[in-house]
């Protein structure tokens, strides 16, 4: 019976099922095409647009194939008829894991062989991104299928989704006052996508299973609903919380436990600030002990909390205004012991205006992640062409510029998030400053599935200014005996500190020129 | 009984589309459902396919339950209905070969026969086909497995006359050796096949009888008066439709007795010239009937 309703919904849907398998085959080829610079522009822009149109495809093909046989309404034929519902349900997973999932398979195997990477690696990272893309995509739009008679209905039903979540995370900001979502430009975004990943499937299958069981449609609908209504529900818990859970994910967590970080006036003020001045800004001087050699730490967030000497709070917030990765602690990447820095602690002005003179008991609450190396590299830095493990396929050229030296990589499965590079000669020991690129990915599980099975790196890699004002040990007349060095780093340890200053003038440590 | 429905309502919000519903189709018989548009009778046809669910009560068909009517049953049951929708870009052939498997008792013969009678073309798609056309292929679509039940929700609605009388002549194939449920308002078509008919209004049911006894004990009446006529002030409840033209009364008695309704009509219009009592068509029966209900003069 399985075999005869795929039939029949091949018979019905194969002039969509070969368009959708035309943009998958196109979509490789856009890829493949494009290189590993990703260039030209406008082949990128193309190939961003095809890849988008794969998913599209995909969602309309999916409901398509529910909806030959719809579930909801009356008068469909299929409903009289002594068709087994687990055979119709079977019928149609099959049909979208054939003619969506097949020619994606396919295509990705193409273009991983084409571009040379050995077959295991290629059909490991083709088949993740298809059992990812079938259990967070094909299985919600089945299900949101399965409560709809026509394609209008199911896109209508997506915008309504799209809309009450995005009402949601938009309540969630009001209420923190404005501030963006306790995860955001953190290790830790992932979690919002696998709770409604894990949302999404659990609604899913409940209301796939009612409706090809009971065609319970109120039922399943308050399900879909209730999953929208708690997909915001992340945006409003707070970070501690979300940090503890990543805290038990650690991979190795006794790393860290070395680390320690102690206010260091002997540091004195910091001789030039590290950014612009404000008046709000205080520079304090720290001492980070106990770090391994090859080691990273990055400061995730940190929450201070000033004390008036009654014990009454003065103020309490994050320590920064900005949203970015380890954007108010320093990087540390290589060498080993201990690192005395200054961390720019920022404050609202009224507030630094009215304490900037009182003594006050600082408390800080640092959630930090001990990166440790996982692969260091180096490629030719002129038309470098290689294989590297952690990198994949990559290749080196002078850019169009004439400034940099652009780093073009290309790998099966996910590609390193948290990377050191620097350009070096060996010949004379010379080398560059390193440039972090670490926008770091904690998430246990992190498959890539757009738009692709093949993922892209790339960096660009200073060795003058197009003014000439800077001048850098390894420099253009270097270039043909120089190479890259790429280090990859992955989270070892995500641990917490909590640092006491008894007694601090603000003033003290002012940014003030 | 073949089918069979207990007490059932169904309510859609705060509609009651249904309300108590109790019927009864024996074996064998071609049941007709009347009632006037709203009466409830799709609700209860597509509720004995379990495609609602009554809000209470519990129907049979086949002796199952009808919420938990299976693919046995389903393979015995032949539905027709003025609203099926069936795979457009399939073609008749294609459709009428994916569903064969289906049905253990397809019959390749009686399916060859019935493509003839209603002259269904096997390679155009369905979405292509007229109204009629697809009409005629539901019906294609639900005889050739020789159906215990066969239940048919409007399925003359929108027929040229042609169509009506091949779509008649293909039913008439499997006359009966099928239980047929039959919801229509094209009395005239239906009425030589009828043997039970059953009156909905507002979702409950009138009455329920073999079509015998109704055109036994519903009458055309036309009372010849010596004087001119008028309309009794004190008409007895059964006597529906009453006109007076000239010296002649007319009527439609719904408990017809011969042998008492020269008696009654002395007694009630003095001395009458003449009395002739005609057997009335389904389809004035109805009109009668939904006229009084309508106008609510019907006594229930």
């Amino acid at each position: 019976m399985i075999w005869r309703i795929f039939r029949k919904d091949w018979s019905q849907l194969w002039p969509l099922v070969a368009i959708l398998t035309a943009i998958q085959f196109a979509n490789a080829a856009f890829w493949f095409a494009l290189g590993p610079f990703e260039e030209p522009r406008g082949l990128l822009l193309a190939a961003q647009i095809v890849a988008y149109l794969v998913l599209l495809g995909a969602a309309v093909l999916i409901t398509a194939t529910v909806q030959q046989d719809a579930l909801i309404g009356v008068s469909q034929d299929w409903l009289i008829r002594p068709v087994r519902r687990g055979a119709l349900l079977c019928a149609k997973l099959l049909f979208v894991l054939i003619t969506v999932h097949g020619p994606m398979l396919v295509a990705d195997l193409a273009h991983g062989t084409a571009q040379g990477f050995p077959a295991r690696d290629t059909i490991a990272a083709a088949l993740t991104r298809c059992a990812f893309i079938a259990a967070i995509f094909d299985l919600p739009v089945f299900a949101i299928a399965a409560l709809t008679r026509t394609l209008v209905q199911a896109a209508a039903t997506m915008l309504a989704i799209w809309f009450v979540v995005a009402i949601g995370i938009a309540a969630g900001i009001l209420v923190r006052s404005g501030a963006p979502p306790p995860f955001a430009a953190s290790g830790m975004q992932w979690m919002t996508p696998a709770f409604w990943s894990a949302l999404a499937l659990c609604a899913a299958a409940m209301i796939i299973r009612l409706q090809y069981r009971h065609r319970a449609a109120s039922r399943a609908r308050v399900i879909l609903w209730g999953a929208v209504l708690l997909a915001p529900l992340l945006s409003f818990s707070t970070w501690a919380a979300a940090f503890s859970v990543q805290r038990l994910l650690s991979a190795d967590p006794a790393s860290a436990q070395p680390i320690v970080i102690s206010f260091d006036p002997g540091l004195g003020r910091a001789p030039i600030a590290p950014a612009p001045a404000s008046a709000g800004a205080v520079l304090l001087p720290l001492r980070v002990a106990g770090v391994a050699a090859d080691a990273m730490v990055m400061s995730d967030r940190a929450f201070i909390r000033l004390v008036g000497r009654d014990g009454t709070t003065l103020y309490s917030g994050r320590t920064t205004v900005n949203i970015g990765y380890g954007d108010d602690f320093p990087v540390r990447t290589g060498g080993a012991g201990e690192l005395r820095l200054h961390q720019r602690i920022t404050f609202p002005d009224r507030v630094y205006k009215v304490l900037r003179a009182q003594t006050v008991r600082a408390e800080i609450d640092y959630s930090l992640t001990l990166f440790r190396v996982a692969a260091v590299n180096t490629i030719p830095a002129l038309n470098g062409d290689g294989r590297i493990p952690a990198f994949g396929w990559c290749r080196t050229a002078v850019d169009a510029d004439g400034d940099d030296i652009a780093l073009g990589c290309t790998k099966t499965g996910t590609p390193p998030t948290c990377v050191s590079i620097a350009l070096e000669n060996p010949r004379n020991g010379r080398r560059n400053p390193q440039t972090p690129y670490c926008e770091p990915d904690y998430a246990p599980l992190s498959p890539h599935i757009h738009p692709d099975a093949l993922s892209h790196f790339g960096a660009d890699i200073k060795w003058r200014t197009l003014q000439q004002l800077a001048k850098y040990a390894v420099d253009g007349s270097q270039l043909a005996d120089a190479r890259v060095s790429l280090r990859s780093y992955e989270p070892a340890a995500h641990f917490t500190r909590h640092l006491v200053i008894p007694a601090i003038r603000l003033a003290d440590w002012a940014a003030e020129p | 009984m073949i089918v069979h429905l207990d007490n059932i309502s169904k309510k859609y919000g705060r509609f009651d589309a249904l309300r108590g519903l109790s019927l009864r189709v024996p074996a064998g018989s071609v049941f007709a459902l009347f009632g006037a548009n709203g009466a409830g009778k799709t609700t209860t046809i597509k509720m004995l396919m379990n495609l609602i669910e009554p809000t209470a009560g519990d129907a049979t068909v086949l002796g199952v339950n009808t919420r938990a009517l299976s693919p046995k049953e389903l393979a015995q049951i032949g539905y027709v209905s003025e609203n099926q929708v069936m795979p457009g870009r399939m073609s008749v052939a294609a459709y009428i070969h994916y569903l064969r498997p289906y049905y253990p008792t397809w019959d390749r013969a009686l399916e060859s026969q019935l493509l003839g009678k209603l002259r269904l073309p096997p390679e155009r798609r369905i979405k292509d086909l007229s109204h009629g056309m697809r009409m005629k292929m539901a019906l294609a679509c639900a005889l050739p497995f020789r159906p215990r039940v066969l239940v048919l929700d409007e399925p003359l609605s929108g027929l040229d006359p042609l169509v009506r009388d091949e779509f008649m002549e293909a039913l008439t194939l499997q006359a009966g050796e099928t239980t047929v449920l039959i919801s229509s308002h094209e009395l005239a078509e239906i009425e030589a096949i009828t043997t039970h008919v059953a009156f909905l209004d507002r979702g409950t049911l009138l009455f329920q009888e073999t079509k015998a006894d109704l055109k036994a004990r519903v009458r055309e009446v036309q009372v010849t008066l010596d004087g001119a006529a008028h309309i009794p002030a004190m008409a007895p409840p059964q006597w529906l439709g009453i006109s007076a033209a000239g010296n002649i009364l007319s009527f439609v008695d719904i408990q017809y007795s011969e042998c008492d309704l020269a008696a009654r009509i002395a007694a009630l219009l003095g001395s009458v010239r003449h009395i002739e009592a005609k057997p009335v068509a389904l389809r004035s029966v109805y009109t009668t009937l939904a006229r009084a209900v309508r106008d609510e003069e019907v006594p229930k």
